[in-house]
């Protein structure tokens, strides 16, 4: 068991609900992290802001280089760079399936390797602690850093969002998931496992950007050898530093009991501050910031050895594989490639799960490649699924029989039970009034649910819902302005039209009436002159 | 003595009354008709005159003085079950002479055909085309209602209609229940064949 020591707490606080799934982490967190060979074809997204549709930077059988930028994006936008993983050629702008729920296909880049070869793309910054944070940040913007929890927000974005918005509440504690409660996922603890001094150097960077002076890791206590393995590290550290006496920031870690999802990002900053965020509201506000342990290695990788990131860590587990381990692997590669060269047995294989079995999607198309979002891949016989929630042929299920399982499991305090009733007679505003929109969809509810009810893909049905109603109700309302405003300007033309009418009518009768009474226009030669006169005689004596 | 103390007593109370009613209604009067702004925020907005009205605002204007509710084809059944909920009446079935409530579309100039006369640019409700007389015209496709006013008027026939393609961002699930019965059918389907 794991004991407190000066670098390691138990957490003080609880969260309520979670559930308690069979873990399965032990088929892959005993083998070293080894490296896939890389695939002769790689797939990316062709993903590009509104204003720069279809700028791409390269044209067909153009060679790249790795690490060379294949798409144009803004400084600020929220599509993450798009680098080229290895030297390559590109082959093809098609359309491709990229895991999406829809499988409407949509644009992708392909690309055919050439070789392997990896260069250092940007220069090192070694001395990283004298540089300042604008350009560390600048460094992992270029890097085309992700956040590689799952959501895929740019990091850099992340980081100077909370340095710009919030200058009045500064960042006092960057908090680092490394909880990784989903079932069959590995890949966070073994990479702590295997660099954690990589890792902490990388913490302390990101301290450094957003100015925090306090550093959380948190864990799960399942997770024994990397917390021994980190304090170690931090111990060194504090060790070091105290050596050259200059001043560290704070750095512990806070062990909290193995529960699913302790990992969500409002979940864990209440295990481990006792803080709730407020609804709407993001952890900046209450001086938190939190970031994957894999994000901070790779801003370890950008920043000191100049490495993009175009490559992540990959859980490939589950009962088909051989070999269940965590593998170095490029973005973009086809699962149908890991399944080769992994020599995984396809006789008993339907469909995998892209991410853990809780909140991946599943999908029967082998051809997909993977990204930054895939964090496992499971690779598991028909018969053993854990959890229906994202089951891709739709299972029948029961009535709900009001039982309250699921307001029990549910972690962010939520009526599922409502919301479901809400959801699938599509009354969305009584939905959004039980706050439908912070369900964080972690599955809590189907997994307790005594009839099966897939109940996230009915919450998922009711947000997409509304967003869309949403996006229909902006478009009517600019398309309300844009015709009041037309009409507007045509009454503004015809008042203006009939206006000048009614002047150079005025005039021609005036004209007219003078005509009548001065026929040859003698009178008013007079007045002309009588009136020159008189303005002569004026200026002569003032 | 006392019945015209009363009287008087009530006549200047209703007086009284009469004159802060009065005052109020100067004081606090709204512009326009509320209901008929209500309406308009239901509509589409798309201008498209399938109601037999110049626009969206002259049909809700219609609806407040008693015309049907089910004369928006661009609004579809989702619009009329909103009109319904809003003036409390029954939800009713689209009017079929008004049109079809087909799914979004948008207007495409084939530009190499435009010979720039202009005339679409003024039928435009939402000002959602540019170009100028004998210069190539373009439809700024996010702006454009899809309401189909610019096609008559094109003298070369050079603007198409198609429908807006579904995208990964604009697609909608079905509602799962509709998955659960039919899930139920095909169980049902396979137990019944099984007995027979």
């Amino acid at each position: 068991m794991i004991k407190e020591t000066d670098i390691i707490e138990l957490s003080k606080y609880s969260i309520k609900g979670g559930i308690h799934p069979q873990e399965f982490k032990l088929l892959s967190n005993r083998s070293p992290i080894k490296e896939l060979p890389l695939s002769k074809k790689l797939i990316l997204p062709f993903q590009s802001d509104n204003e720069l549709v279809g700028a791409k930077k390269i044209i067909l059988g153009d060679s790249v280089q790795y690490g060379q930028e294949l798409l144009a994006t803004r400084p600020s936008s929220l599509v993450p760079r798009s680098l080229s993983p290895c030297n390559a050629e590109v082959s093809e702008f098609g359309f491709s399936q990229f895991g999406h729920l829809s499988t409407i296909p949509e644009p992708s880049i392909t690309l055919l390797s050439k070789d392997d070869d990896r260069p250092t793309v940007f220069t090192p910054i070694t001395d990283w602690k004298n540089t300042k944070p604008e350009v560390l940040l600048e460094r992992v913007k270029q890097a085309g850093i992700v956040g590689l929890g799952g959501a895929v927000f740019p990091t850099a974005i992340k980081l100077m969002k909370h340095k710009k918005t919030f200058s009045d509440s500064p960042i006092e504690t960057l908090i680092i998931n490394a909880m990784e409660c989903e079932p069959y996922i590995t890949c966070d603890d073994c990479l702590t496992k295997e660099y954690a001094d990589e890792i902490l150097q990388g913490a302390l960077m990101t301290a450094h950007i957003t100015g925090a002076s306090n550093i959380l890791f948190g864990f799960e206590d399942n997770k024994v050898e990397a917390i021994t393995i980190l304090a170690d590290s931090i111990k060194n550290l504090v060790q070091e530093y105290e050596d050259l006496s200059t001043p560290l920031v704070s750095i512990k870690i806070t062990v909290t009991p193995t529960k699913y999802p302790s990992g969500g990002e409002k979940q864990l900053i209440e295990l481990l501050t006792g803080k709730q965020v407020p609804q709407k509201q993001y952890p900046a506000s209450i001086g938190l910031v939190v970031q994957n342990i894999a994000t901070i290695f790779s801003i370890y990788q950008a920043v000191y050895l100049g490495t993009p990131l175009t490559h992540r860590l990959v859980t490939i587990t589950g009962d088909c594989v051989e070999q269940p381990a965590n593998y170095w692997i490029a973005f973009g590669t086809p699962i149908n490639h890991i399944i080769t060269s992994l020599s995984i047995d396809k006789t008993n294989l339907k469909k995998i799960t892209l991410g853990g079995p809780m909140m991946g999607p599943q999908t029967t198309d082998f051809n997909i490649p993977t990204s930054a979002a895939v964090n496992c891949i499971i690779f598991n016989r028909e018969s053993k699924v854990i959890a229906q929630s994202n089951d891709v042929a739709f299972q029948s299920h029961q009535p709900c029989i009001r039982c309250s399982e699921c307001e029990t499991a549910c972690p962010a305090s939520l009526l599922p039970q409502q919301l479901y009733w809400f959801s699938q007679s599509e009354q969305w505003l009584e939905a959004e009034r039980y706050s439908l929109f912070d369900c964080i969809e972690c599955g809590a509810c189907s997994f307790v649910c005594p009839s099966e009810i897939p109940l996230v893909e009915y919450y998922r049905f009711a947000k997409l819902q509304i967003k869309q109603a949403n996006i229909k109700q902006q478009k009517s309302d600019i398309a309300k302005l844009r015709f009041e405003n037309r009409e507007r300007r045509f009454a503004r033309i015809k008042l203006e039209r009939d206006e000048k009418r009614k002047k150079t009518a005025a005039a021609r009768k005036q004209a007219a009436e003078d005509k009548k009474s001065d026929p040859e226009g003698k009178k008013s030669a007079i007045e002309a002159a009588l009136a020159r006169v008189k303005k002569k005689e004026d200026n002569a004596n003032p | 003595m006392e019945i015209l103390v009363a009287t008087l007593i009530i006549t200047f109370f209703a007086a009284a009354c009469g004159a802060l009613l009065g005052f109020a209604s100067e004081k606090f009067k709204i512009e326009g008709n509320p209901i008929v702004e209500q309406i308009n925020n239901l509509l589409p907005q798309t201008q498209c005159g399938q109601c037999g009205h110049p626009g969206c605002k002259p049909y809700a204007e219609a609806i407040a003085n008693g015309e049907a509710i089910n004369r928006c084809p661009p609004g579809g059944d989702a619009g009329i079950k909103a009109l319904a909920e809003l003036l409390e009446v029954e939800v009713i079935e689209l009017d079929q002479e008004c049109g079809e409530a087909l799914r979004p579309r948008v207007a495409i100039i084939i530009e190499e055909e435009c010979i720039g006369c202009t005339k679409c640019i003024q039928a435009c409700p939402v000002d959602a085309i540019v170009g100028a007389a004998k210069q190539m015209h373009t439809v700024i496709e996010s702006e454009c209602t899809g309401c189909d006013l610019c096609v008559p008027p094109c003298p070369v026939d050079c603007i198409e209609m198609p429908f807006v393609t579904d995208t990964p961002q604009t697609w909608l699930p079905q509602n799962p229940k509709l998955q659960l019965a039919n899930a139920r059918f095909l169980e049902s389907a396979i137990a019944i064949k099984s007995i027979t």
